[in-house]
This record gives C-alpha cells, structure tokens and sequence, in this order.
C-alpha cells in the first residue's frame, strides 16, 4: 500500500474512532501506529511507540503545562474569580448594562492567570449569574456573556492551547504568550461595546446595578491588586526574559497559591483538591499530547504535509486566499470537534503549509486561538454554551446561543482585523528582550 | 463532550474498588510531585535572580518528576473516565448500539494502551539494563522509566474495566429483554 493511501485511510478511521467516542489520545495514537505498521517494519514501529511515551513524559519543557494548570486551579480555589468581579462591579456596575461589562473585565482578569476558558466560564458562571439575575438582566444576555467572556482565557496568556501549539510546531510559547497580549485586550474591548450596544437597544436586558463610592472603588482596587501584580510579574518577566515560561509557570502557581493563603481561603483541603485536578488534568492532556505526536509522527513519515501541499496549489489561489480556506475548514470543525483535539489534529497537517505560504507562526497561532474561541460558543457543539447550560439548567439551550450570537461577531471582527493587520499579534514580541 | 465525564457510575466489583484505590493512591503520590515540583522552580529562579545561586541541575529534577507526575496521574484519569471523547453520536443512538459501539471503542482503547505499557516496558528495561542515569547530578532515570512502566497498568487495568462494564451494560440489557420484569 502505499503512503497516500495509508495516511487517507488512517484518516479516515480515526474519524471514526472518534465519531465512536473513544478516547480522543487514544484514538489518534491508533490511527498513527496502524499508519506507521504500514510505511515501516512493526519492530521500529513499535519502538518508535515506546520512544514517544516515554520521551513526551519525560520532558522539562511540557512541565509548563501541569504547572501553569495548577495557576489556574489555585486561583479558582483561592476564590480570585468572585474578587475580580466585585472589583468591577464597583467601577461599573452602576451604568446600563454594566454588571455584564464587570463580567467582561472579569473574565479577561481571570484568563490572565488562568490558561483554561471553561473554567474561566465555570467559575464566573458561579459569581455573575447570580448577581446578573438579582438586577434582572436577562437571561439572554447574561448567560451569553459569560459563556463569550470565558473564552478570552485562552487568549489573554497563559493558555494551555498555545503551550500545545508552541509544542507541536516547535514556536516559541513565550512569544505566542506576548502576541496574545493585545488581541487579548482587544476582544476585552469589543466584548465591552457589544454589552453597550445591545444594552443601548434594548435597555431592559442590562438595567443599572448599585453606583459605588469613590472609596469602595478604591478598596475593591486593592483588593485584585495581589492579582494584577501576579500577572505582571508571570507576563513581564517573559517578556523582559528574566524567565522562561517554564519558570513563569512555576512563578504563578506559587503566586496564586501566596494570594489563597493571604485572601484566607486556602486551606489544606483546598490545596490538595486543586493538586489532584492539575493531576487529572495533566494526565489527559498528556495522553492527548502522546497521541497527537504519534499521530503528527505518521503524517511526517507519510509525507501528508507535501500532498495536501501540492492539492492547495491545484487550487491556484494567494497565500491569503488560501488562509481563508484553512480558516473555514477550521471552523466547520470546530462545530463537531472539541478544541484541544481539533488544535491537535490539524497542527500536523496544515501548520508545515502555512509556514511554506510564508506567514508567521506565532501569528497563525493566535489566528488558530481566535477560531478556536468562535468554536467554544457556536452551535452545535459550542462547549462553553454547554457550561452554561450545566449552571442554569432553567435557561433553555437556545437562550444562550441568542445571547452569544452578538459576541461571535465580535470575535469575527477581531478574525479579520487579525487577518489584515498582522502587528497586532506580533508587534509585542518583537519588541520583547 | 465528555470532560471528566462523571455520568458513569465507578465500575462495580471488588475489582474495580481496588484498581479505583490504587489510582488514586498513586494520583496522592502525583499530587506530591507537582507541589514539590512548583517548589522547585520558584527556589529555582528565585535563588537565580536573589541569591544568585539557583539549584544545581533543576532542570534534570524536573523532568525526572514530570514522568512520575504524568503516570503516577494517569490511572486515575482513566479510572474516572477522564479522557476527552466526542460524543454527540454515540449519544443519539438507542441504548443497545451504544453499549455495543462502547464495547468496540474500549477494546481498541484497551488495544493501544497495552501496546504502550508494553513498550514502555522494553524502554525501561533497556535503561534498567545501562543503569541510565542523568548527566550532572547522576540520579536514577532508570528506577523512574521503571515506576512509570510500573504505573501504566493502572491505565491497562482502568480501560480493562471499563471494558468488562460495557460488557456487562449490554449483556444485562439482553438478560432484561429475555425477563421482562414482574
């Protein structure tokens, strides 16, 4: 047989592993150790396969990944997420529409220190709602900012999607953590004028919450100030190259378990919860990672890349016609597949493309986090539509896909300026030491 | 979207206890490492820049835990069904497929698993044979390629159960059809 066909069919049965719901790891590293049975002796596949194991585990580099996760668990635990909302709420809450606006700024503090959108979701969901509910916004708009505003987490650094994608495709994960820095912001931005839009033209889903004092804002403000330091110093020491991400990683999570301890609501049990779910985590996301790379091993040997090369210019279109293609494709599966295997699976295949089309690979990796957050709120899978769902099991499914709808076309603006105007992502690290 | 997917009930049986408080035990043991292991790189990088003494081959400690780390955890994991899945069709499908299509999918699961705890094996026997350790501070890599070889029948015997339960889910199912209730 040979490598074409092998690497089609291989394809093609992975798709249906998956479509059977086995394990996503899994499944991928089956499909390239069947992929592999056919292009080399089964010896050196199967030594190959115990290599990749091995190796993947034991890395320095990927212990950013558990540590920058347990940042995330700690600074749920340690109740940061409930801070950063009161903060503000106390700045905005008295305006139309203003507690979704809190949420906004809330959700892009915490996807600050978090690198995971549906915790972020989680967590607000728990602190805004309610508070949301209690001043009679409605529920359209208030389950639909948060579900949107989750999403920021993996833009605004850290994220958990760009370590992977900085792994698979060997980019540096500091720089793709600096060009997330001011999409990030952006989106934080659009977000905010969709709240002010939608609550200018129909006033009664946002009404006014409580107007705070001078001195309350001020005592909020100090209250997050442990927060925005821990950002500063994670985010600013990568980019004045005191540490690498790793030691950044490590930073953080010390930080974030310092501000539990001294916001008092880290205890031992808590601590040892958030240890046990980075535990859970890292070895999904582990076995994910070992079946993607014994996947992306396959389409390496199988010359997958070169072929799907050579078809996209059959297709006689420009670099960026082509970048649109890929971009569309990405976003038909990101309605079925979840997000970090569809990074997983797609990296392999059309990353080596895109660099041969020349454009850059820190910037197509926040192209590729920006699609990746339309996928998390568009139907029919949309998964933080889904943990929205789970928290307000009154509000019907459709509720809250009406509510994200005017988000998803901020998040499309923000596509397209991105497409247009590449400095966006990557002026900052370019300018980094 | 199964993340951590709790709708299944822990597998039953006194085997299934047993793999459950191992996995677990393990994952405590996993939990340690990672605390010790955020310890490190901020006395790291702190005695770097405050002290200018960092701790000597860091880098060789860390990665060392971060294999004990990930299979120490990976047991557990697997034990909770913790590994992402689609499931948006298995989901639509009526009862007895999905047990059956459950079943196919937990044997290939369990296939791929073994191939990989077994290969682990070879990897850490080689290391155990060379006495492999690390370059600067001389610690053992191969007593960790050995736990993690070790660790990885947590995941075997977690895909295992959940085989032997998707087994029973549909021949129960069958022995319902057979006796409709009183």
């Amino acid at each position: 047989m040979s490598a074409e066909i092998a690497a089609l069919l291989v394809t093609g049965l992975m798709f249906v592993f998956l479509a059977f719901g086995m394990h996503i790891g899994f499944a991928m590293a089956l499909a390239g150790f069947l992929g592999m049975l056919v292009i080399i002796s089964p010896d050196a596949a199967l030594s190959l396969l115990g290599q990749t194991v091995f190796e993947t585990a034991l890395n320095f580099e990927l212990s950013v990944i558990p540590l920058f996760v347990l940042m995330g668990f700690f600074a749920t635990s340690a109740g940061l997420s409930g801070d950063l909302y009161s903060a503000f709420n106390t700045w905005w809450g008295g305006r139309r529409g203003g507690l979704g606006m809190a949420t906004v700024g809330a959700c892009g503090a915490f996807g600050a220190i978090s690198g995971s959108s549906l915790a972020t979701a989680a967590t607000m969901s728990q602190v805004a709602l309610p508070e949301m509910r209690r001043y009679g916004y409605s529920d359209q708009l208030a389950t639909g900012v948060i579900a949107a505003g989750g999403t920021i987490g993996i833009l605004i650094p850290p994220s958990v999607i760009m370590v992977l994608y900085g792994i698979l495709t060997e980019t540096s994960i500091g720089d793709l953590f600096l060009a997330g820095v001011i999409p990030g912001i952006l989106l934080v931005l659009l977000f905010l004028i969709v709240v002010w839009v939608v609550t200018l033209a129909r006033p009664s889903m946002g009404p006014p919450g409580e107007s705070s004092t001078a001195a309350e804002k001020r005592a909020a403000f100090k209250k997050v100030g442990g927060t925005l330091v821990l950002f500063a110093i994670v985010l600013g020491g990568i980019y004045l190259g005191v540490f690498t991400p790793t030691e950044a990683a490590g930073i953080g999570a010390v930080g974030a378990w310092l501000l539990g301890l001294l916001g008092g609501r880290m205890n031992r049990r808590t601590f040892m919860d958030a240890l046990l779910d980075t535990v859970r985590t890292t070895a999904m996301i582990f076995t994910l990672l070992i079946g993607a790379i014994i996947f992306k091993n396959f389409m390496a040997l199988a010359q997958v890349p070169t072929m799907i090369e050579d078809m996209m210019a059959g297709l006689s279109l420009t670099p960026m016609g082509m970048m649109i293609v890929i971009l569309l494709i990405y976003i038909v599966l990101g309605a079925v597949l979840d997000t970090l295997a569809m990074i997983l699976l797609t990296i392999p295949v059309f990353f080596p493309l895109v660099v041969g089309l020349g454009f850059d690979p820190v910037w197509f990796g926040i192209v590729i986090v920006v699609v990746v957050e339309l996928a998390l709120i568009t139907p029919p899978m949309g998964i933080n539509v889904f943990v929205l769902k789970g928290m307000a099991n009154d509000v019907p499914l459709m509720t809250i896909y009406k509510g994200v709808m005017p988000f998803v076309v901020a998040q499309a603006v923000l596509l397209v300026l991105l497409l247009l105007y590449s400095p966006l992502a990557l002026w900052l690290p370019n300018t980094a030491l | 979207m199964g993340e951590g997917d709790m709708e299944n009930p822990p597998p039953p049986g006194p085997a299934g206890r047993f793999v459950g408080r191992v996995s677990y035990v393990l994952a405590v043991g996993a939990a340690v490492v990672l605390a010790l292991m955020m310890y490190i790189t901020f006395i790291d990088v702190t005695g770097r820049f405050v002290l200018n003494r960092p701790i000597t081959g860091s880098v060789e400690i860390i990665l060392l835990m971060m294999g004990l780390l990930v299979f120490l955890g990976i047991g557990l994991t697997t034990f909770e069904e913790g590994h992402i899945r689609v499931d948006v069709l298995t989901r639509i499908m009526p009862p007895r497929l999905q047990a059956l299509v459950n079943i196919v999918v937990h044997a290939l699961s369990l296939t791929i698993a073994a191939l990989m705890c077994w290969q682990l094996w070879v990897v850490a026997l080689d290391q155990t044979r060379e006495l492999n350790e690390t370059q600067v501070l001389g610690l053992p890599v191969w007593i960790v390629a050995l736990v993690m070889a070790a660790c990885s029948f947590t995941m075997v015997a977690g895909l295992l159960l959940h085989l032997h339960r998707a087994g029973l889910s549909l021949f129960g199912e069958n022995n319902s059809r057979r006796r409709p209730g009183p």
